[in-house]
């Protein structure tokens, strides 16, 4: 009979900038699903990263506001230092988009498939309250992305996904904002790690700030330059 | 060459005289590369160039086909300046990074003492 899989120590990291009004509610939540959360306090000017300590997170404090790619970086780091190699990542959004009941989902999706990462897609799952325009933008996003990592994914600027150590291992994000959800992906295409996707549900807030629209032109001007740097 | 546009080549020319002057005073206090000061001066002295020799420089634009050497030049600063937006663009990265890397290292060692227990 096969043995099941141990179930590793799962880290749970959350970048969060000016959440004050969100992070302790969905610190306590996570943590009932993950071992240790880490939130990487981005430059806030306001007590984010104070609610998530008090909430139970060890917190990760950048001086100067870098932006999310650089704090999930942050993140990845912390885990690679201070946390045995077999522990998995959870990459989570800071602002109540996602459920956090969902994470067994990725968690039982790492274990079954034999992958190393595991893409959380609202396409395959549900996006209740998405603008028409995001929509369309998120559609462009993926040509975009699989014009430049060849990946077949349905979802690619989805925040919430699971790391597994040899992802870990070899993804290292240089791009300090939103583009390095593409930037991610290049890294899966280029490397060869294997991969899945499982539904998951982004919720949309009418009255919350989020990634605006103009984002995505910025994102393609983050990855062109990227290209042409030596 | 015509007499008609002399008042406004020694108007330009004395804009460039004022940057050439300036840039050979904060030269002589150290605070410019010498490949940096060779290259603005060389490039300043060329305008000098072409603003007394308007003649030579319409020969050459008609020669490539563009009509006026006015033409010529204005096409000519468009792609420098292109150049350097773009130089200027892949710098501010290189020190976004290197910015990057010393704000994470200090975050990191000061989160040092929160060692997760797993």
């Amino acid at each position: 009979m096969k043995k099941p899989k141990k179930i590793p120590p799962i880290v749970a990291v959350i970048a969060a900038r000016n959440e004050s009004g969100t992070i302790a509610d969905v610190v306590r939540s996570v943590k009932k699903q993950v071992s240790v959360v880490v939130v990487i306090d981005d430059g806030s000017t306001d007590d984010t990263g104070a609610l998530a300590k008090k909430a139970g997170a060890v917190v990760v404090r950048h001086s100067l506001n870098l932006g999310q790619g650089a704090s999930l970086e942050t993140g990845f780091e912390y885990v690679r230092r201070y946390c045995p190699p077999e522990t998995v990542v959870i990459t989570f959004d800071a602002d109540k988009q996602f459920v956090p009941s969902e994470i067994p989902v990725l968690v039982a999706a790492y274990l079954k498939n034999n992958v190393d990462i595991v893409l959380g897609s609202r396409f395959l799952g549900a996006a209740p309250g998405i603008p028409w325009l995001r929509m369309v933008l998120l559609q462009l996003g993926v040509w975009f992305t699989q014009l430049f990592s060849e990946l077949k994914v349905t979802d690619t600027h989805n925040g919430f996904r699971l790391l597994g150590p040899r992802a870990l291992a070899v993804i290292r994000l240089q791009h300090n904002r939103m583009a390095h959800a593409s930037e991610l992906l290049d890294i899966v295409g280029r490397t060869g790690l294997r991969y899945t996707e499982v539904p998951v549900t982004v919720r949309y807030y009418s009255d919350r700030k989020g990634q605006r629209n103009i984002d995505t032109v910025k994102i393609m001007i983050d990855l062109l330059l990227e290209k042409f740097e030596l | 060459m015509s007499w008609y546009h002399l008042p406004s080549q020694l108007f330009i020319a004395s804009i460039v005289c004022i940057v050439l002057i300036r840039t050979f005073l904060v030269s002589r206090k150290n605070k410019l590369s010498g490949g940096f000061v060779l290259l603005w001066t060389l490039l300043w002295s060329s305008a000098l160039l072409v603003l007394f020799n308007l003649d030579r420089l319409s020969q050459i634009s008609s020669r490539i086909g563009i009509g006026r050497g006015v033409d010529l030049v204005v096409y000519l600063a468009l792609i420098l300046l292109f150049w350097i937006v773009f130089q200027l663009a892949l710098a501010h990265k290189r020190l976004e990074r290197q910015l990057t890397v010393a704000i994470r290292e200090q975050a990191l060692q000061a989160a040092s003492t929160q060692k997760p227990k797993i």
